[in-house]
């Protein structure tokens, strides 16, 4: 089931109407019950690797608590199983793929085996999710879960399920086993965001996919064209993502489940590592924890500092897809990271003035993003080459229009972001007399209601991070 | 103080819903109906249209088929029509136009006449409602419920509680127009960015993926060739020009060859084509099939895989389709 349709709405006040009419326990059961039905609506068969790894993760988690002296095992177990789940579905065939181009080099036969399975969407957030939980109980961070409904909804609370953030257990199971009231304070705020990511996704990240899938479908395209169809990408995987989110929260507020905050504008950054700390930030911080600072973070040497941090951000790009554009995406902001300590060593940030660096850093951002949208080492390739002096003057004009465009369409985003991230505006509603806020948040969301009817594109497609 | 919050929040919700309603309803309901095309035949006065998709675009060159014919030719064509734009281009361009050619000649592949649904949603659906009027009984129809919004189900209810929603394809046109003007100096300059913007993502331009996309075909489908009014717009083509007292003649162009020049045909699809040129010929049309023409081979098609013609053999496509009309007596 999608967020996006109609279907979604109808399910969404099923649920809350059975939901708010039952005891605790009961809302659990419920929510596990209406996340496989939101899970299994399109593909019923997705349910099997998601129960495979619910039950593996519970088990193996009560085994290190239980079973002390085999801990180590369990834990491995645990891993060892839920990386077996993305290899089967996810880079199988990936792998095949370049044995086989591997092969080919030395003229030898290739394998006869290939593996073309469909991704069940959201695999690679609920095994994250899973393997941070049992992390947490090997150390001793949070106790293993005990009963099975609990922990079933931690890994499949459906607003969450498909495309993140990656909650951690100490994050959720607290609420899950806390008692919930219905708050309308809460449920107005839900609701509020929930329009403002259908906004975000129907309004701005459908209608500037049209003009990137355009440029991106073009077999010579020229610099400004192509930089143009850039620039409209990072709006439309910015929007399309953070909507999602926002719906995600928005929805699990509702139910009087709170949600960490996956952005917190990230073309605000100053630098790629504060970008990751807006970006994605249930991703960036789950690598930090469970990749980065295992292998030994920054706290060793220069050389392997620089590996950590390749390593780190060659996963990122990994866990993306399976393709070696995401590894060259992965590696390139490793490389940006590792850029940004060495100038961190110098005078030059202090120096820079504040929106030189949001601007270098979102310049970088989207050059990161052309590796990320173009699947084709070849073309990724040609399309650095191309030369902003070769391109004539209908070429430009034509970059101007699809910015000019893009720009409209990303315009309630920037405000957006001006009023939240740039001005303190908390504190001046807060200031705001009660019935001024309402009116001005009544206002704001009719108007979103307004241009999601007026302007929601005609071409709808399905959520970017569906696809990891 | 629950209870406030409560009453509060049943407002909230009443006022989000309410206000946006009210609003829909005052935009006036106007379809932005294109009426360029029927300034151009009024202007040109053809004595020939041609209609079709970008497979007409990529084969014809309306300068040289005019100087081949010694006749006046017009071609109405776009990259995502299908059969229903084709039918609202004979019933909202050429028939208003006051033109009457003597002959239509409408360009298609394999099964596109019956596919009624055929690109009629999606990023198809603005240009098929440039060519809408206000009401379209016909394509209410054949594409049911489909005719307003393109898709199904809630559409509907969110449509009657909103009614701009059904015209957002026209919003998105203004914006672009808009756009257009905003960035040039003059209407004129206004219009040649729009040219070059379209220039740019032609259909040739495209990758060969993209271009087999927007070439894509229901080949694959075994479904009998069904006349049928309610479930396509060929009947009502076919009785549009017979109202107007124009001939037409359907032409199928031949789709990229094999090595050898030969095109592969699944059995189902030639019984289809057969059943489909006796329906046509008892309705008083005409079929050219160019499938079998060995003049078409496949150094002139853009791309392998690919139904256009390469921009280098659209003169000698030009010719082709000239020569073969004049030899049937047809044109």
């Amino acid at each position: 089931m999608i967020f996006h349709s109609l279907v979604y709405l109808l399910f969404l006040a099923i649920v809350l109407a059975l939901y708010w009419a039952l005891p605790r326990r009961g809302q659990n059961l419920m929510l596990v019950a209406a996340s496989y039905v939101f899970y299994g609506w399109e593909h019923p068969w997705f349910l099997l690797p998601l129960w495979a790894s619910t039950l593996v993760d519970y088990a193996c988690a009560l085994g290190i608590e239980r079973l002390p002296a085999r801990r180590r095992l369990f834990l491995w177990t645990s891993i060892g199983a839920s990386v077996a789940l993305l290899a089967t579905f996810k880079y199988a065939g990936f792998a095949i793929e370049n044995l086989n181009a591997l092969l080919a080099e030395f003229h030898a036969e290739p394998l006869r085996a290939t593996m073309r399975l469909v991704l069940p969407a959201g695999l690679s957030f609920y095994t994250f999710q899973s393997i941070g939980y049992v992390v947490d109980v090997y150390m001793g961070r949070v106790r293993a879960v005990r009963y099975l409904p609990d922990y079933a909804l931690y890994v499949s609370f459906f607003p969450q399920l498909v495309a993140g953030p990656i909650e951690r257990a100490g994050h959720m199971l607290p609420q899950y086993r806390a008692a919930r009231v219905f708050n309308p304070v809460d449920w107005q705020s839900g609701l509020s965001l929930m329009l403002w990511g259908f906004f975000k996704k129907l309004v701005i990240a459908d209608n500037v996919a049209l003009i990137a899938n355009k440029v991106f479908a073009l077999s010579e395209p020229t610099f400004p064209v192509l930089w143009a169809g850039v620039l409209a990408f990072a709006v439309q995987i910015y929007a399309d993502f953070s909507g999602y989110t926002d719906i995600a929260r928005g929805t699990a507020r509702l139910l009087g489940i709170e949600l960490m905050r996956n952005f917190n504008h990230p073309y605000l950054a100053t630098s790629p590592a504060d970008f990751w700390r807006r970006w994605h930030i249930s991703l960036s911080s789950w690598l930090r924890d469970f990749i980065y600072i295992p292998l030994g973070g920054s706290r060793c040497g220069a050389a392997r500092v620089a590996l950590n941090l390749i390593l780190t951000f060659g996963i990122s790009g990994l866990w993306h897809g399976a393709s070696w554009n995401y590894v060259l995406w992965g590696l390139y902001w490793g490389f940006l990271s590792l850029g940004q300590r060495l100038l961190s060593a110098t005078s030059l940030p202090r120096l820079t003035p504040w929106l030189m660096k949001v601007a270098i850093t979102f310049t970088l951002t989207c050059a990161g993003w052309l590796l990320f949208r173009e699947r084709d080492l070849a073309q990724i390739a040609h399309d650095l080459t191309l030369s902003p002096f070769t391109a004539d003057a209908d070429a430009w004009g034509v970059a101007r229009y699809l910015i000019a465009l893009v720009t409209l369409y990303a315009l309630p985003l920037t405000l957006h972001m001006i009023v939240t991230g740039l001005v303190r505006t908390r504190e001046i509603t807060a200031r705001l007399p009660e019935m001024v806020g309402f009116a001005v948040q009544v206002s704001v969301c009719a108007l979103l209601l307004l241009g999601i009817v007026t302007a929601r594109s005609v071409a709808t497609s399905d959520f970017i991070y569906f696809q990891f | 103080m629950k209870a406030n919050g409560a009453k509060r929040l049943v407002l909230f919700v009443a006022l989000v819903l309410a206000i946006p309603a009210g609003v829909s309803r005052i935009v006036p309901e106007k379809r932005n109906f294109d009426s360029r095309p029927l300034e151009i035949l009024r202007a040109s006065q053809p004595q020939l249209v041609l209609i079709g998709d970008s497979m007409l675009e990529s084969r014809i060159d309306a300068q040289l088929l005019e100087q081949k014919l010694g006749k006046r030719v017009a071609i109405l064509w776009n990259g995502g029509a299908a059969s229903a734009c084709w039918y609202l281009m004979i019933k909202n361009y050429v028939v208003p136009s006051g033109v009457r050619p003597g002959r239509i000649y409408l360009f298609f592949r394999d099964r596109m006449l019956t596919d009624s649904t055929f690109r009629t949603t999606g990023i198809f659906r603005p240009y098929l409602e440039s060519l809408m009027r206000v009401d379209e009984p016909v394509c209410r129809l054949v594409l049911g419920r489909n005719a307003q919004e393109g898709r199904g189900g809630g559409e509907k209810w969110v449509t009657a509680l909103y009614p701009v929603n059904g015209r957002r394809s026209m919003q998105h046109q203004r914006i672009s127009e808009m756009m257009f003007r905003a960035l040039t100096a003059n209407g004129h300059a206004a219009k040649g960015l729009e040219r070059r913007v379209n220039s740019m993502f032609e259909v040739v331009k495209m990758r060969g993926e993209m271009m087999a996309e927007s070439g894509d075909l229901s080949d694959k489908s075994s479904a009998p060739f069904d006349g049928d009014a309610k479930a396509s717009f060929l009947p009502h083509i076919v009785d549009l020009a017979a109202n107007a007292g124009i001939k037409l003649t359907f032409v199928r162009v031949k789709r990229h060859a094999q090595a050898d020049g030969q095109v592969v045909q699944s059995a189902a699809l030639h019984t289809y084509i057969v059943d489909l040129r006796t329906w046509i010929e008892n309705h008083g049309c005409d079929l050219i099939d160019f499938t079998d023409d060995p003049q078409f081979t496949p150094d002139m098609y853009l791309k392998a895989e690919d139904d256009h013609i390469g921009p280098w053999a659209k003169a000698r496509s030009t010719e082709i389709f000239a020569a073969r009309i004049q030899q049937e007596g047809r044109p």
